[in-house]
Protein backbone atom coordinates (compact mmCIF):
# COMPACT_ATOMS: atom_id res chain seq x y z
CA UNK A 1 0.00 0.00 0.00
CA UNK A 2 1.43 3.36 -0.82
CA UNK A 3 2.15 5.86 1.90
CA UNK A 4 -0.67 8.24 1.07
CA UNK A 5 -3.23 5.74 2.38
CA UNK A 6 -1.45 5.43 5.73
CA UNK A 7 -0.95 9.18 5.82
CA UNK A 8 -4.67 9.54 5.34
CA UNK A 9 -5.35 7.38 8.39
CA UNK A 10 -2.86 9.47 10.34
CA UNK A 11 -4.44 12.76 9.20
CA UNK A 12 -7.93 11.65 10.06
CA UNK A 13 -6.99 10.35 13.53
CA UNK A 14 -4.86 13.41 14.33
CA UNK A 15 -7.58 15.78 13.12
CA UNK A 16 -10.29 14.26 15.30
CA UNK A 17 -8.37 12.80 18.24
CA UNK A 18 -4.95 14.46 18.40
CA UNK A 19 -1.35 13.37 17.98
CA UNK A 20 -1.18 11.38 21.21
CA UNK A 21 -4.00 9.06 20.21
CA UNK A 22 -2.28 8.52 16.87
CA UNK A 23 1.00 7.67 18.57
CA UNK A 24 -0.87 5.20 20.77
CA UNK A 25 -2.45 3.58 17.70
CA UNK A 26 0.94 3.30 16.02
CA UNK A 27 2.39 1.70 19.15
CA UNK A 28 -0.49 -0.73 19.41
CA UNK A 29 -0.16 -1.58 15.71
CA UNK A 30 3.57 -2.10 16.16
CA UNK A 31 4.24 0.46 13.43
CA UNK A 32 7.43 2.42 14.00
CA UNK A 33 7.35 4.83 11.08
CA UNK A 34 7.91 8.50 11.79
CA UNK A 35 6.24 9.72 8.62
CA UNK A 36 4.72 7.92 5.65
CA UNK A 37 6.23 8.99 2.35
CA UNK A 38 3.32 9.58 -0.04
CA UNK A 39 4.47 7.52 -3.00
CA UNK A 40 6.52 4.91 -1.18
CA UNK A 41 5.16 1.36 -1.07
CA UNK A 42 4.54 0.00 2.44
CA UNK A 43 3.52 -3.50 3.45
CA UNK A 44 -0.25 -3.95 3.21
CA UNK A 45 -0.24 -5.53 6.68
CA UNK A 46 0.84 -2.20 8.10
CA UNK A 47 -2.35 -0.55 6.89
CA UNK A 48 -4.51 -3.34 8.22
CA UNK A 49 -2.71 -3.26 11.57
CA UNK A 50 -3.23 0.48 11.78
CA UNK A 51 -6.94 0.12 11.02
CA UNK A 52 -7.30 -2.69 13.57
CA UNK A 53 -5.41 -0.71 16.22
CA UNK A 54 -7.44 2.43 15.48
CA UNK A 55 -10.60 0.38 15.82
CA UNK A 56 -9.56 -0.93 19.23
CA UNK A 57 -8.19 2.39 20.54
CA UNK A 58 -11.13 4.46 19.29
CA UNK A 59 -13.70 1.79 20.08
CA UNK A 60 -15.24 1.98 16.60
CA UNK A 61 -16.05 -0.97 14.33
CA UNK A 62 -13.53 -1.43 11.51
CA UNK A 63 -16.15 -1.19 8.72
CA UNK A 64 -17.44 2.17 9.94
CA UNK A 65 -13.87 3.36 10.41
CA UNK A 66 -12.94 2.36 6.86
CA UNK A 67 -15.97 4.18 5.41
CA UNK A 68 -15.17 7.34 7.39
CA UNK A 69 -11.58 7.01 6.30
CA UNK A 70 -12.57 6.64 2.62
CA UNK A 71 -14.49 9.90 2.80
CA UNK A 72 -11.67 11.69 4.57
CA UNK A 73 -9.16 10.35 2.09
CA UNK A 74 -11.00 11.70 -0.96
CA UNK A 75 -11.94 15.02 0.60
CA UNK A 76 -8.65 15.83 2.32
CA UNK A 77 -5.73 13.49 1.71
CA UNK A 78 -6.05 13.00 -2.05
CA UNK A 79 -7.06 16.61 -2.49
CA UNK A 80 -3.73 17.66 -0.95
CA UNK A 81 -1.63 14.88 -2.40
CA UNK A 82 -2.85 15.02 -5.98
CA UNK A 83 -3.60 18.72 -6.05
CA UNK A 84 -4.79 19.79 -9.46
CA UNK A 85 -5.01 16.24 -10.73
CA UNK A 86 -8.10 15.68 -8.60
CA UNK A 87 -9.95 18.57 -10.17
CA UNK A 88 -8.63 17.53 -13.58
CA UNK A 89 -10.21 14.13 -13.01
CA UNK A 90 -13.66 15.25 -14.01
CA UNK A 91 -16.42 17.71 -13.29
CA UNK A 92 -18.98 15.18 -12.08
CA UNK A 93 -19.03 11.92 -10.16
CA UNK A 94 -19.59 9.69 -13.21
CA UNK A 95 -17.00 11.57 -15.26
CA UNK A 96 -14.49 11.17 -12.46
CA UNK A 97 -15.20 7.44 -12.13
CA UNK A 98 -14.91 6.98 -15.90
CA UNK A 99 -11.49 8.68 -15.85
CA UNK A 100 -10.32 6.67 -12.83
CA UNK A 101 -8.82 3.76 -14.82
CA UNK A 102 -6.57 6.14 -16.80
CA UNK A 103 -5.61 7.90 -13.59
CA UNK A 104 -4.42 4.64 -12.06
CA UNK A 105 -2.64 3.63 -15.26
CA UNK A 106 -0.63 6.85 -15.03
CA UNK A 107 0.15 6.07 -11.37
CA UNK A 108 1.57 2.74 -12.50
CA UNK A 109 3.58 4.49 -15.23
CA UNK A 110 5.13 6.95 -12.80
CA UNK A 111 5.53 4.53 -9.88
CA UNK A 112 6.09 1.01 -11.20
CA UNK A 113 6.44 -0.32 -7.64
CA UNK A 114 2.92 0.60 -6.67
CA UNK A 115 0.04 -1.74 -7.27
CA UNK A 116 -3.03 0.45 -7.46
CA UNK A 117 -6.45 -1.14 -7.77
CA UNK A 118 -8.14 -1.44 -11.16
CA UNK A 119 -11.49 0.21 -11.53
CA UNK A 120 -13.86 -0.15 -14.47
CA UNK A 121 -17.30 1.30 -15.15
CA UNK A 122 -20.11 -0.50 -16.94
CA UNK A 123 -23.87 -0.06 -17.24
CA UNK A 124 -23.51 3.72 -17.09
CA UNK A 125 -26.92 5.31 -16.70
CA UNK A 126 -28.04 8.88 -15.94
CA UNK A 127 -28.02 8.30 -12.19
CA UNK A 128 -26.13 5.06 -11.65
CA UNK A 129 -23.34 2.86 -12.88
CA UNK A 130 -21.65 -0.41 -12.04
CA UNK A 131 -18.20 0.04 -10.60
CA UNK A 132 -15.91 -2.98 -10.82
CA UNK A 133 -13.13 -2.99 -8.25
CA UNK A 134 -10.28 -5.40 -8.80
CA UNK A 135 -7.42 -5.69 -6.35
CA UNK A 136 -5.12 -8.29 -4.84
CA UNK A 137 -5.92 -6.80 -1.43
CA UNK A 138 -8.72 -8.02 0.78
CA UNK A 139 -10.76 -6.14 3.31
CA UNK A 140 -10.99 -2.71 1.73
CA UNK A 141 -14.56 -2.92 0.41
CA UNK A 142 -15.85 -0.46 2.99
CA UNK A 143 -12.99 1.88 2.23
CA UNK A 144 -14.22 2.03 -1.39
CA UNK A 145 -17.77 2.68 -0.18
CA UNK A 146 -16.37 5.62 1.80
CA UNK A 147 -14.45 6.86 -1.24
CA UNK A 148 -17.64 6.93 -3.32
CA UNK A 149 -19.52 8.79 -0.58
CA UNK A 150 -16.67 11.26 -0.34
CA UNK A 151 -16.64 11.78 -4.10
CA UNK A 152 -20.38 12.44 -3.94
CA UNK A 153 -19.71 15.20 -1.39
CA UNK A 154 -16.88 16.52 -3.54
CA UNK A 155 -19.24 16.92 -6.49
CA UNK A 156 -22.12 18.16 -4.35
CA UNK A 157 -24.36 15.17 -4.88
CA UNK A 158 -25.46 12.45 -2.52
CA UNK A 159 -23.84 9.23 -3.68
CA UNK A 160 -24.20 5.69 -2.40
CA UNK A 161 -22.32 2.50 -3.19
CA UNK A 162 -24.14 -0.80 -2.71
CA UNK A 163 -22.19 -4.02 -2.83
CA UNK A 164 -23.74 -6.22 -5.55
CA UNK A 165 -21.03 -8.84 -5.62
CA UNK A 166 -18.31 -9.40 -3.09
CA UNK A 167 -14.96 -11.04 -3.54
CA UNK A 168 -15.04 -11.99 0.13
CA UNK A 169 -18.13 -14.06 -0.65
CA UNK A 170 -16.63 -15.82 -3.61
CA UNK A 171 -17.22 -13.42 -6.51
CA UNK A 172 -14.40 -12.69 -8.97
CA UNK A 173 -14.19 -9.13 -7.72
CA UNK A 174 -16.20 -6.53 -5.80
CA UNK A 175 -19.01 -4.99 -7.83
CA UNK A 176 -20.72 -1.84 -6.59
CA UNK A 177 -23.91 -0.22 -7.73
CA UNK A 178 -23.07 3.46 -7.55
CA UNK A 179 -26.07 5.75 -7.45
CA UNK A 180 -26.20 9.52 -7.28
CA UNK A 181 -28.76 12.23 -7.34
CA UNK A 182 -28.33 14.83 -10.02
CA UNK A 183 -26.48 17.74 -8.48
CA UNK A 184 -28.58 20.75 -7.63
CA UNK A 185 -27.60 23.24 -10.30
CA UNK B 1 11.88 10.18 -41.00
CA UNK B 2 11.94 7.91 -44.05
CA UNK B 3 10.38 4.51 -44.08
CA UNK B 4 12.62 1.78 -45.40
CA UNK B 5 11.71 -0.45 -48.26
CA UNK B 6 9.85 -2.90 -46.01
CA UNK B 7 6.41 -3.37 -47.50
CA UNK B 8 3.91 -1.39 -45.51
CA UNK B 9 0.19 -1.53 -45.12
CA UNK B 10 -0.11 2.03 -46.40
CA UNK B 11 -1.65 3.06 -43.09
CA UNK B 12 -3.05 6.55 -43.20
CA UNK B 13 -5.62 8.44 -41.33
CA UNK B 14 -9.01 9.45 -42.50
CA UNK B 15 -9.73 13.14 -41.75
CA UNK B 16 -12.01 12.33 -38.78
CA UNK B 17 -9.38 9.98 -37.34
CA UNK B 18 -6.74 12.68 -37.83
CA UNK B 19 -8.95 15.12 -35.92
CA UNK B 20 -9.47 12.57 -33.17
CA UNK B 21 -5.78 11.95 -32.54
CA UNK B 22 -4.63 15.58 -33.09
CA UNK B 23 -7.44 17.63 -31.57
CA UNK B 24 -5.08 20.58 -30.92
CA UNK B 25 -3.57 20.70 -34.44
CA UNK B 26 -3.88 23.49 -36.93
CA UNK B 27 -2.70 23.90 -40.52
CA UNK B 28 -1.57 26.99 -42.47
CA UNK B 29 -1.02 27.62 -46.13
CA UNK B 30 2.12 29.08 -47.70
CA UNK B 31 0.97 32.62 -46.63
CA UNK B 32 0.79 31.25 -43.06
CA UNK B 33 -2.96 31.72 -43.09
CA UNK B 34 -4.86 29.19 -41.03
CA UNK B 35 -6.73 26.66 -43.13
CA UNK B 36 -7.74 23.99 -40.62
CA UNK B 37 -8.18 23.84 -36.81
CA UNK B 38 -8.63 20.86 -34.49
CA UNK B 39 -11.74 20.84 -32.30
CA UNK B 40 -9.93 21.13 -28.97
CA UNK B 41 -7.70 23.97 -30.17
CA UNK B 42 -10.74 25.82 -31.44
CA UNK B 43 -12.25 25.61 -27.97
CA UNK B 44 -9.33 27.30 -26.21
CA UNK B 45 -8.16 29.56 -29.07
CA UNK B 46 -11.37 30.84 -30.64
CA UNK B 47 -9.43 33.34 -32.85
CA UNK B 48 -7.81 30.38 -34.61
CA UNK B 49 -10.34 30.19 -37.39
CA UNK B 50 -9.72 29.49 -41.07
CA UNK B 51 -8.56 32.68 -42.73
CA UNK B 52 -6.81 34.12 -39.67
CA UNK B 53 -3.06 34.70 -39.90
CA UNK B 54 -0.68 32.62 -37.79
CA UNK B 55 0.94 35.76 -36.35
CA UNK B 56 -2.42 37.20 -35.24
CA UNK B 57 -3.15 34.12 -33.12
CA UNK B 58 0.21 32.68 -32.00
CA UNK B 59 3.73 33.74 -31.22
CA UNK B 60 6.60 31.49 -32.26
CA UNK B 61 8.80 31.05 -29.18
CA UNK B 62 11.06 28.30 -30.53
CA UNK B 63 12.72 27.96 -32.92
CA UNK B 64 13.52 31.65 -32.56
CA UNK B 65 13.30 32.37 -36.31
CA UNK B 66 11.37 34.61 -38.64
CA UNK B 67 7.78 33.70 -39.34
CA UNK B 68 8.31 32.83 -42.95
CA UNK B 69 7.19 29.83 -44.92
CA UNK B 70 10.64 28.99 -46.30
CA UNK B 71 12.30 29.50 -42.91
CA UNK B 72 9.72 27.27 -41.21
CA UNK B 73 10.32 24.60 -43.83
CA UNK B 74 14.05 24.75 -43.07
CA UNK B 75 13.32 24.24 -39.36
CA UNK B 76 10.96 21.32 -39.64
CA UNK B 77 13.33 19.13 -37.58
CA UNK B 78 12.99 21.50 -34.61
CA UNK B 79 10.74 21.14 -31.60
CA UNK B 80 8.16 23.90 -31.92
CA UNK B 81 6.97 25.93 -28.94
CA UNK B 82 4.13 28.40 -29.55
CA UNK B 83 2.43 30.89 -27.27
CA UNK B 84 -1.23 31.78 -27.50
CA UNK B 85 -1.03 35.28 -25.91
CA UNK B 86 -4.79 35.62 -25.46
CA UNK B 87 -4.86 32.69 -22.97
CA UNK B 88 -1.15 32.41 -22.06
CA UNK B 89 -1.41 28.75 -23.07
CA UNK B 90 1.72 27.32 -24.63
CA UNK B 91 1.67 24.61 -27.23
CA UNK B 92 4.49 22.28 -28.14
CA UNK B 93 4.83 19.86 -31.02
CA UNK B 94 5.97 19.21 -34.49
CA UNK B 95 5.75 20.91 -37.86
CA UNK B 96 4.61 18.53 -40.60
CA UNK B 97 4.70 19.86 -44.17
CA UNK B 98 2.22 18.11 -46.45
CA UNK B 99 1.43 18.38 -50.10
CA UNK B 100 5.09 19.31 -50.86
CA UNK B 101 4.99 22.04 -48.24
CA UNK B 102 1.99 23.83 -49.66
CA UNK B 103 0.35 23.14 -46.30
CA UNK B 104 2.18 23.24 -42.96
CA UNK B 105 0.47 21.19 -40.25
CA UNK B 106 1.33 22.06 -36.62
CA UNK B 107 0.83 18.85 -34.62
CA UNK B 108 0.79 20.47 -31.19
CA UNK B 109 -0.84 20.10 -27.84
CA UNK B 110 -0.85 22.24 -24.66
CA UNK B 111 2.35 22.30 -22.64
CA UNK B 112 1.39 22.31 -18.94
CA UNK B 113 4.11 22.72 -16.36
CA UNK B 114 2.03 21.84 -13.33
CA UNK B 115 -1.08 19.90 -12.38
CA UNK B 116 -2.97 23.04 -11.42
CA UNK B 117 -2.63 24.31 -14.99
CA UNK B 118 -5.58 22.14 -16.06
CA UNK B 119 -7.85 23.97 -13.66
CA UNK B 120 -6.12 27.33 -14.18
CA UNK B 121 -6.64 27.28 -17.95
CA UNK B 122 -10.06 25.69 -17.63
CA UNK B 123 -8.95 22.67 -19.65
CA UNK B 124 -10.93 19.47 -19.76
CA UNK B 125 -8.79 16.35 -19.80
CA UNK B 126 -11.20 14.80 -22.25
CA UNK B 127 -9.92 17.32 -24.79
CA UNK B 128 -6.58 15.53 -24.69
CA UNK B 129 -6.12 12.50 -26.91
CA UNK B 130 -5.20 9.41 -24.92
CA UNK B 131 -1.84 9.02 -26.67
CA UNK B 132 -0.80 12.53 -25.61
CA UNK B 133 1.86 12.24 -22.87
CA UNK B 134 0.99 15.70 -21.57
CA UNK B 135 -1.28 14.38 -18.83
CA UNK B 136 1.20 11.67 -17.92
CA UNK B 137 3.80 14.36 -17.42
CA UNK B 138 1.46 16.15 -15.06
CA UNK B 139 1.48 13.06 -12.87
CA UNK B 140 5.27 13.13 -12.78
CA UNK B 141 5.32 16.82 -11.96
CA UNK B 142 2.71 16.30 -9.26
CA UNK B 143 4.68 13.37 -7.83
CA UNK B 144 7.71 15.63 -7.60
CA UNK B 145 5.69 18.30 -5.85
CA UNK B 146 4.46 15.70 -3.43
CA UNK B 147 7.92 14.33 -2.78
CA UNK B 148 9.13 17.84 -2.12
CA UNK B 149 6.22 18.52 0.21
CA UNK B 150 6.94 15.23 2.02
CA UNK B 151 10.61 16.18 2.39
CA UNK B 152 9.68 19.58 3.77
CA UNK B 153 7.27 18.06 6.25
CA UNK B 154 9.80 15.45 7.28
CA UNK B 155 12.42 18.16 7.68
CA UNK B 156 10.00 20.19 9.82
CA UNK B 157 9.20 17.22 12.00
CA UNK B 158 12.89 16.40 12.40
CA UNK B 159 13.70 20.00 13.25
CA UNK B 160 10.98 19.99 15.87
CA UNK B 161 12.16 16.70 17.28
CA UNK B 162 15.75 17.88 17.37
CA UNK B 163 14.73 20.91 19.39
CA UNK B 164 12.79 18.66 21.77
CA UNK B 165 15.73 16.29 22.05
CA UNK B 166 18.10 19.15 22.74
CA UNK B 167 15.85 20.47 25.48
CA UNK B 168 15.46 16.99 26.96
CA UNK B 169 19.21 16.54 26.79
CA UNK B 170 19.80 19.75 28.66
CA UNK B 171 17.29 18.73 31.29
CA UNK B 172 19.03 15.39 31.63
CA UNK B 173 22.43 17.05 31.84
CA UNK B 174 21.19 19.36 34.59
CA UNK B 175 19.67 16.43 36.45
CA UNK B 176 22.81 14.42 35.94
CA UNK B 177 25.02 17.21 37.28
CA UNK B 178 22.69 17.60 40.25
CA UNK B 179 22.76 13.88 40.90
CA UNK B 180 26.53 13.76 40.60
CA UNK B 181 26.83 16.54 43.16
CA UNK B 182 24.44 14.77 45.50
CA UNK B 183 26.21 11.45 45.00
CA UNK B 184 29.54 13.12 45.69
CA UNK B 185 28.21 14.74 48.82
CA UNK B 186 26.60 11.50 49.95
CA UNK B 187 29.80 9.56 49.33
CA UNK B 188 32.19 12.01 50.93
CA UNK B 189 30.18 13.22 53.88
CA UNK B 190 31.27 11.90 57.24
CA UNK B 191 27.61 11.55 58.05
CA UNK B 192 25.84 8.28 57.46
CA UNK B 193 23.25 8.49 54.69
CA UNK B 194 20.49 5.89 54.37
CA UNK B 195 17.99 5.64 51.54
CA UNK B 196 15.00 3.41 52.20
CA UNK B 197 11.92 2.57 50.20
CA UNK B 198 8.55 3.97 51.20
CA UNK B 199 8.16 1.27 53.85
CA UNK B 200 11.52 1.93 55.43
CA UNK B 201 13.57 -0.90 53.95
CA UNK B 202 17.14 0.01 53.09
CA UNK B 203 17.98 0.45 49.40
CA UNK B 204 21.26 2.25 49.71
CA UNK B 205 23.74 3.46 52.30
CA UNK B 206 26.92 5.48 51.88
CA UNK B 207 30.44 4.77 53.11
CA UNK B 208 29.81 7.00 56.12
CA UNK B 209 27.12 4.56 57.20
CA UNK B 210 29.55 1.67 56.94
CA UNK B 211 32.18 3.57 58.92
CA UNK B 212 29.66 4.40 61.63
CA UNK B 213 27.84 1.08 61.93
CA UNK B 214 30.30 -1.47 60.58
CA UNK B 215 27.67 -2.81 58.16
CA UNK B 216 28.21 -2.79 54.38
CA UNK B 217 25.43 -2.06 51.89
CA UNK B 218 25.20 -5.74 50.90
CA UNK B 219 24.58 -6.72 54.50
CA UNK B 220 21.84 -4.21 55.21
CA UNK B 221 19.93 -4.05 51.94
CA UNK B 222 16.17 -4.67 52.38
CA UNK B 223 16.41 -4.55 56.18
CA UNK B 224 15.07 -1.76 58.37
CA UNK B 225 17.75 0.36 60.07
CA UNK B 226 16.07 0.02 63.48
CA UNK B 227 16.14 -3.77 63.52
CA UNK B 228 19.91 -3.67 62.96
CA UNK B 229 21.06 -0.77 65.00
CA UNK B 230 18.86 -0.25 68.02
CA UNK B 231 20.27 -1.25 71.39
CA UNK B 232 18.26 -2.54 74.37
CA UNK B 233 18.80 0.86 76.03
CA UNK B 234 17.46 2.76 73.04
CA UNK B 235 14.63 5.06 74.05
CA UNK B 236 11.38 3.30 73.17
CA UNK B 237 9.44 6.53 72.76
CA UNK B 238 11.95 7.74 70.18
CA UNK B 239 11.66 4.45 68.28
CA UNK B 240 7.89 4.73 68.27
CA UNK B 241 8.06 8.32 67.01
CA UNK B 242 10.21 7.21 64.07
CA UNK B 243 7.93 4.28 63.21
CA UNK B 244 4.85 6.47 63.28
CA UNK B 245 6.49 9.13 61.10
CA UNK B 246 7.40 6.58 58.40
CA UNK B 247 3.88 5.15 58.54
CA UNK B 248 2.37 8.60 58.16
CA UNK B 249 4.88 9.68 55.53
CA UNK B 250 6.31 12.64 57.40
CA UNK B 251 9.88 13.60 58.19
CA UNK B 252 11.34 13.46 61.68
CA UNK B 253 14.37 14.62 63.61
CA UNK B 254 15.53 12.68 66.70
CA UNK B 255 18.53 11.91 68.87
CA UNK B 256 18.91 8.24 69.55
CA UNK B 257 21.32 5.72 71.01
CA UNK B 258 22.38 2.99 68.56
CA UNK B 259 24.90 0.24 68.60
CA UNK B 260 27.34 -0.81 65.90
CA UNK B 261 27.91 -4.26 64.56
CA UNK B 262 30.65 -4.76 67.17
CA UNK B 263 28.37 -3.60 69.98
CA UNK B 264 29.84 -0.10 70.38
CA UNK B 265 27.13 2.26 71.64
CA UNK B 266 26.94 5.64 70.03
CA UNK B 267 24.59 8.59 69.91
CA UNK B 268 23.32 9.98 66.62
CA UNK B 269 20.86 12.54 65.38
CA UNK B 270 18.62 11.31 62.59
CA UNK B 271 17.20 13.82 60.13
CA UNK B 272 14.74 11.91 57.89
CA UNK B 273 12.63 13.21 55.02
CA UNK B 274 10.21 11.52 52.59
CA UNK B 275 11.05 11.73 48.84
CA UNK B 276 8.08 12.07 46.50
CA UNK B 277 7.71 11.41 42.77
CA UNK B 278 6.03 13.82 40.30
CA UNK B 279 2.66 12.42 41.27
CA UNK B 280 3.31 13.31 44.90
CA UNK B 281 3.58 9.70 46.05
CA UNK B 282 6.29 8.79 48.54
CA UNK B 283 8.86 6.57 46.89
CA UNK B 284 11.72 6.79 49.39
CA UNK B 285 12.88 8.06 52.75
CA UNK B 286 16.28 9.62 53.11
CA UNK B 287 17.92 9.82 56.51
CA UNK B 288 21.14 11.55 57.50
CA UNK B 289 22.69 10.30 60.72
CA UNK B 290 25.31 12.38 62.52
CA UNK B 291 27.40 10.87 65.27
CA UNK B 292 26.94 13.01 68.39
CA UNK B 293 28.57 10.64 70.82
CA UNK B 294 31.44 13.10 71.43
CA UNK B 295 28.96 15.90 72.01
CA UNK B 296 27.00 13.70 74.35
CA UNK B 297 30.21 12.87 76.24
CA UNK B 298 31.16 16.56 76.36
CA UNK B 299 27.71 17.30 77.67
CA UNK B 300 28.17 14.65 80.34
CA UNK B 301 31.56 16.05 81.21
CA UNK B 302 30.20 19.57 81.41
CA UNK B 303 27.30 18.38 83.47
CA UNK B 304 29.70 16.57 85.85
CA UNK B 305 32.00 19.58 86.06
CA UNK B 306 29.06 21.83 86.78
CA UNK B 307 27.85 19.70 89.65
CA UNK B 308 31.39 19.50 91.08
CA UNK B 309 31.61 23.25 90.84
CA UNK B 310 28.32 23.58 92.58
CA UNK B 311 29.44 21.21 95.32
CA UNK B 312 32.66 23.20 95.89
CA UNK B 313 30.65 26.37 95.83
CA UNK B 314 28.33 24.99 98.43
CA UNK B 315 31.26 24.02 100.64
CA UNK B 316 32.80 27.45 100.20
CA UNK B 317 29.57 29.19 101.01
CA UNK B 318 29.10 27.03 104.08
CA UNK B 319 32.59 27.92 105.10
CA UNK B 320 31.96 31.65 104.54
CA UNK B 321 28.83 31.34 106.57
CA UNK B 322 30.74 29.69 109.38
CA UNK B 323 33.42 32.47 109.35
CA UNK B 324 30.72 35.11 109.65
CA UNK B 325 29.19 33.18 112.54
CA UNK B 326 32.57 32.95 114.26
CA UNK B 327 33.28 36.66 113.80
CA UNK B 328 29.91 37.39 115.21
CA UNK B 329 30.57 35.15 118.18
CA UNK B 330 33.97 36.78 118.75
CA UNK B 331 32.39 40.24 118.68
CA UNK B 332 29.73 39.06 121.12
CA UNK B 333 32.44 37.80 123.43
CA UNK B 334 34.32 41.13 123.17
CA UNK B 335 31.14 43.02 124.04
CA UNK B 336 30.59 40.73 127.05
CA UNK B 337 34.19 41.39 128.13
CA UNK B 338 33.66 45.17 127.72
CA UNK B 339 36.10 45.31 124.90
CA UNK B 340 35.84 46.87 121.51
CA UNK B 341 34.59 44.32 119.00
CA UNK B 342 37.44 42.75 117.11
CA UNK B 343 35.56 42.79 113.78
CA UNK B 344 33.74 46.13 113.81
CA UNK B 345 32.80 45.83 110.11
CA UNK B 346 30.92 42.69 110.94
CA UNK B 347 29.33 44.18 114.06
CA UNK B 348 26.07 45.00 112.40
CA UNK B 349 26.25 41.91 110.21
CA UNK B 350 23.41 39.66 110.58
CA UNK B 351 24.18 36.01 110.41
CA UNK B 352 22.49 34.58 107.32
CA UNK B 353 19.42 32.77 108.41
CA UNK B 354 19.32 30.29 105.58
CA UNK B 355 22.14 28.12 104.27
CA UNK B 356 23.02 28.23 100.52
CA UNK B 357 20.63 26.38 98.29
CA UNK B 358 21.22 22.74 97.61
CA UNK B 359 21.76 21.70 93.97
CA UNK B 360 18.55 20.81 92.12
CA UNK B 361 19.72 17.34 91.29
CA UNK B 362 20.78 14.81 93.78
CA UNK B 363 24.13 13.92 92.27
Amino acid sequence: MYGMVNRGIEQMVVLHHGVEVWERIKREAGVDVEMFISNEAYADEMTFQLVAAASSVLGAPQDALLRAFGEHWVLRTAEEGYGGLMSAGGSSLPEFLLNLPNFHTRVVMVFPNLQPPRFACTDVGPNSLHLHYRTHRAGLTHFVVGLIQGLGKRFGTEATATVLESKAEGADHDLFLVEWKSPVA
Amino acid sequence: MKLSAIPTLEIGLAPDQFHAVFPFHFAVDSDLRIVQVGASLARYCPEATPGALFKDVFQLIRPDVALDHAVLMENQQQLFLLLHPASSLRFRGQLLPVDSGRVLVFLVSPWLGEANAIARFGLNINDFPIHDPGLDLLHIVQAQHQALADSKELANRLTGQRAELRAANERLRDQDAEQRKLALIAALTTNAVVLTDARGRIEWVNDGFTRLTGYSLAEVRAQTPGSLLQAPETNAATVELMRRSVREGVGFSVEILNQSRLGRKYWITIEAKPIRNDAGEITHFMAIQSDITARKEDEDRIRNAMSELERVNRVMMNREHRVLELKHEVNELCREMGRTPLYPSAASDRVPVTPPPTPPHGE
